[in-house]
């Protein structure tokens, strides 16, 4: 696979999958702490 | 969709929401629209118009649907007046036009439903399939009006369904998705596939075409521009978080996108060289028609044949993309009766009516591919008209105004800045007259066929379709300004905030 091809995939999926968890993961901790 | 009725917790709402978006826009469009325009070079402006146009038009859609308690033609009278009625107008009208076809991708997606759990699928193969299919105009309408009943039903019967349903069918698409591209990527060959799809050849980003595909795409696919969030807000309490939410939804909906990218290109790549007399998988992947039109159609059963349990697996597969398309159907029902009801029809007729309206205007795409794809290419970039009429409509409010009255006051779980309003005030609109701009020139210098209004993709066909849309609701704004708001004059920016 070609060196550009690697980084690019690395930072498109880091992106958006890493946003796509934090922004979950962290939904998760608000409504838990708030007791919902 | 009672009106008391609400959303019983963050995770049902974003479940809901992100099964509104996420679709056979990931699934279907996707993988297509991203192999048609090169791979690589798609995924840049796919991402620059996920952060600078789908999230910001989705806060702004969250916002103006809880503030006016009504659906696209009510929240544009009552955040600018009433002489805006005809831009909400618009918004509706472009998302019932892509309802019409989407009844048809969701019909075919039950098709393969049944194929799956009978075995025919997997026995024919994806293309035969597809092909016996296509050749069957009785049983396309019949999935079609499969698809458009059920969707019908469940809007008939509300929130509840939509969210319980989907707090299964979504986490369980996710981990379909994630087996599929796992498996795609350890097929031999899969390499150049990843390759394709993440490698970007920087020169052609100066082709207006893939960055109105980006858009397009983008705003397809999150659901931005079509008021079907602004619907569902209506649903929501005022203090519920915007732009977190809003965040979590378009990264949810391009992460989807990203795996079924992934599990359908790779799988060309990998499978294409043994089917004899193939053209070479990049080839295959730049073809337009039919070809491409089915591209996760076709190859998706290859895919999961190569899987262990490749039938259960599909199944469940088909189950839960039915399960998503189902849920990005009922939003533009939802969305369409909306309307219906705020003119005052009753609830049960304006969805009757609605689906009715769904079955019938989308025969001409159940019986022709051409005229499908002719609709997906107008109204899809239609989104972007539709986006910028909320910026405009904001704009006439007061960006400022709209963030500290409509956006702030909600339980904001992530700060909204100033970065808002210039996003609002200058780079959504430069977003769309740069492109409406660069579209016009291009098309008028090199593409001979550009005025002909019956060609698939010509600038023409959509000049025109837009033009008559424009101006039946702008000859008919009173009308349908008095049908949605009475009596009413002036924007009321207080309520809900």
């Amino acid at each position: 696979m070609d060196a550009g091809a690697i980084v690019m995939m690395l930072f498109v999926l880091g992106f958006i999958w890493g946003g796509f968890g934090l922004l979950l993961w962290r939904s998760a901790r608000i409504d838990r702490d708030r007791g919902e | 969709m009672k009106t008391q009725e609400q959303f019983t917790s963050r995770f049902g709402l974003l479940v809901a929401a992100i099964g509104m978006a996420v679709g056979t826009g990931n699934i279907w469009r996707f993988p297509r629209v991203a192999a048609q325009n090169g791979g690589g070079e798609f995924l840049i402006p796919w991402l620059v118009f996920l952060l600078l146009w789908s999230i910001p038009l989705l806060m702004v859609e969250t916002a103006m649907g809880r503030q006016a308690q009504k659906g696209a033609v009510g929240a544009f009278g009552r955040l600018v007046g009433r002489n805006a009625s005809w831009m909400g107008s618009f918004v509706g009208f472009c998302s019932m036009a892509i309802m019409f076809y989407y009844a048809v991708i969701a019909g075919w997606c039950f098709k393969y439903l049944f194929g799956a759990l009978t075995g025919k699928v997997l026995e024919q193969g994806g293309r035969e399939f597809w092909e016996a299919f296509q050749a069957s105009p009785s049983e396309s309408v019949f999935f079609h009006l499969v698809a458009i009943s059920c969707a019908g039903a469940i809007v008939y019967r509300g929130v509840a369904g939509i969210e319980r349903v989907c707090k299964v069918m979504i986490p369980l698409l996710f981990l379909l998705l994630v087996a599929g591209a796992v498996r795609a990527v350890t097929l031999p060959g899969a390499i150049g596939g990843l390759n394709f799809l993440f490698n970007p050849d920087l020169s052609a980003l100066l082709d207006y075409r893939i960055w109105l595909e980006g858009l397009t795409q983008s705003a397809w696919s999150t659901g931005a521009g079509y008021g079907l969030l602004l619907t569902y807000s209506i649903y929501t309490s005022h203090r519920d978080d915007i732009v977190m939410n809003s965040l979590t939804i378009g990264f949810g909906n391009n992460a989807a996108s990203l795996l079924a990218g992934i599990m359908v290109i790779c799988s060309v790549f990998a499978l294409a060289p043994s089917n004899p007399g193939s053209p070479p998988a990049e080839e295959l992947l730049q073809l337009g028609g039919p070809g491409n039109t089915a591209l996760s159609f076709l190859w998706i059963p290859e895919l999961f044949q190569q899987m262990p349990f490749g039938q259960l697996s599909l199944v469940l597969f088909f189950l839960a993309l039915v399960v998503a398309a189902i849920s990005s159907l009922v939003a533009m029902i939802e969305m369409s009766s909306r309307l219906f009801v705020d003119a005052g029809l009753s609830r049960g007729r304006a969805v009757l009516f609605v689906t009715l309206g769904g079955f019938l205007f989308g025969l001409p795409a159940s019986l022709s591919t051409d005229f499908l794809v002719n609709q997906d290419n107008v109204w899809g970039i239609g989104l972007m008209v539709s986006g910028f009429l909320f910026a405009v409509a904001v704009n006439r409010f007061g960006a400022a105004r709209f963030r500290r009255e409509l956006i702030e006051p909600a339980r904001n779980d992530l700060p909204i800045g100033r970065w808002f309003d210039v996003l609002l005030r200058w780079v959504v609109p430069a977003q769309f007259l740069i492109l409406i701009t660069w579209w016009l020139y291009q098309a008028a210098i090199s593409e001979p066929d550009w005025w002909n209004p019956f060609a698939s993709f010509s600038l023409g066909t959509c000049l025109l379709q837009w033009g008559v849309a424009f101006f039946i609701f702008w000859l008919l704004n009173d009308r349908i300004a008095t049908a949605t708001l009475g009596a009413e004059t002036a924007p009321d920016p207080s309520r809900g905030s």
